[in-house]
């Protein structure tokens, strides 16, 4: 099942507590239809607490796994995740 | 393109900071002014719709202060396009970022409007000065001695920062006209030692508290620099603005002066760390320097009886 970001949130994305709550939302998603899609198209900004809170601390074994996916992930955005994810999970 | 560090600290802006709503500003910046030590900051203005000239130099002001002692500082910009656009033609991304911003916007530069002005050393401080009268001429009703008096007052305050403030990195003015309100609103700002702290430099002047610091820097010939500047800046800048029937509020530390239409000096629960002038003149009815020059004469026969009168 897709989940639109910028339709559940808007377009600038902020603040942990959101970012809780969509992840958790996420989470209900795929513990219900075994997968899901997250789509970035239409997201402006992403600010770094909300990446950090919604893609560093999603589970690594769903983004693995492919369980979780993502979708109009630009490059801008790309940096942003990998960068915080990088922090969480130091090689 | 470096990405900021997640935040260790997250303070969001919502709603309107509409002319004259500094008090609430102040108090939703504190977890900021409270910053001491280099963190991660996220200042979310995604839900800000209005934002002032004063509102907006408080908070670059601010943002900067974080920048200067080391703070990492993401700023989420305002979803709201008109709030963005006012934002981006106040230079703020300019002054905070000191590139350019990545977005492009309408200048529109309408009368009685400037950008955001930094301001750090004499030719800076000649030069806001210049900006911010210049700014309230183009719209104020104005004669030729009301001209010079505006002048004099905006260097007069622009000085005060520059001599008394300590401040790390200068200071900030903006001025923007409203014309529903019929009035242009003015704002000096710094985050540096205070009024109080500047006082208690001259013996002479020692004060207590903010409260009691503020009331005295109302007092013309007050100033902890007598060599250098005369005391009358803050005085005649609020007689010129009463006589036109707008108003002038100070806060520095708890210590806050709301001059016009009713004078009340009072402590307000949220310290600001600086000093901060707020100027609203209306553009409905003339500013009248004669006037404002007879009452500081007055007011500084006043200062110098009683002085001679405790002095006997």
């Amino acid at each position: 099942m897709l989940l639109s970001l910028a339709h559940e949130a808007g377009p600038f994305l902020t603040g942990r507590s959101e970012a809780q709550r969509l992840r958790e939302s996420v989470l209900g998603i795929v513990q219900r239809d075994g997968e899901a899609v997250v789509d970035l198209e239409g997201v402006e900004v992403i600010s770094p607490s909300f990446a950090d809170e919604f893609f560093a601390k999603m589970p690594e074994e769903l983004l693995d796994s492919k369980q979780v996916r993502f979708e109009h992930l630009t490059d801008e955005f790309s940096l942003i995740v990998h960068t915080v994810v990088a922090q969480r999970r130091p090689a | 393109m470096s990405v900021k560090p997640p935040a260790d600290l997250e303070v969001a802006l919502r709603g309107g900071y509409y002319f004259g709503e500094i008090e609430r500003l102040i108090a939703d910046l504190q977890p900021l002014f409270a910053v001491t030590d280099p963190v991660a900051v996220e200042v979310d203005l995604s839900g800000l719709v209005f934002i002032g000239p004063t509102a907006t130099a408080l908070l670059l002001a601010t943002a900067n202060r974080l920048a200067a002692i080391g703070c990492s500082v993401f700023i989420a910009p305002p979803r709201n396009r008109l709030t963005r656009n006012y934002l981006l033609r106040s230079d703020f991304v300019r002054l905070f970022t000191a590139t350019d911003p990545p977005e492009p916007f309408g200048r529109l530069t309408p009368a009685g409007f400037r950008p955001c002005l930094r301001f750090d050393g004499d030719a800076e401080c000649i030069a806001v000065a210049r900006e911010l009268s210049d700014a309230v001429i183009e719209r104020a009703r104005t004669d030729i001695a009301a001209r010079g008096a505006i002048k004099t007052a905006m260097h007069e305050l622009a000085e005060n920062v520059m001599y008394h403030a300590d401040s790390l990195d200068g200071g900030y003015a903006a001025v923007a006209y409203s014309r529903r309100r019929r009035e242009i609103e003015i704002g000096i700002v710094d985050l540096g030692i205070g009024i109080r702290a500047s006082l208690n430099k001259n013996p002479d002047y020692a004060v207590a508290d903010d409260v009691a610091a503020v009331e005295k820097a109302m007092i013309p010939t007050v100033t902890s620099t007598p060599e250098r500047n005369s005391g009358y800046g803050l005085t005649f800048t609020k007689l010129l603005l009463l006589l036109n029937g707008g108003s002038m509020r100070i806060r520095s530390g708890h210590g806050a002066a709301t001059l016009g239409p009713a004078v009340d000096y009072s402590a307000k629960e949220h310290p600001f760390p600086g000093t901060l002038v707020h100027m609203r003149a209306r553009t409905d009815r003339p500013l009248d320097a004669t006037s404002a020059w007879d009452e500081l004469a007055k007011a500084i026969k006043n200062v110098v009886s009683n002085a001679n009168t405790d002095a006997s």
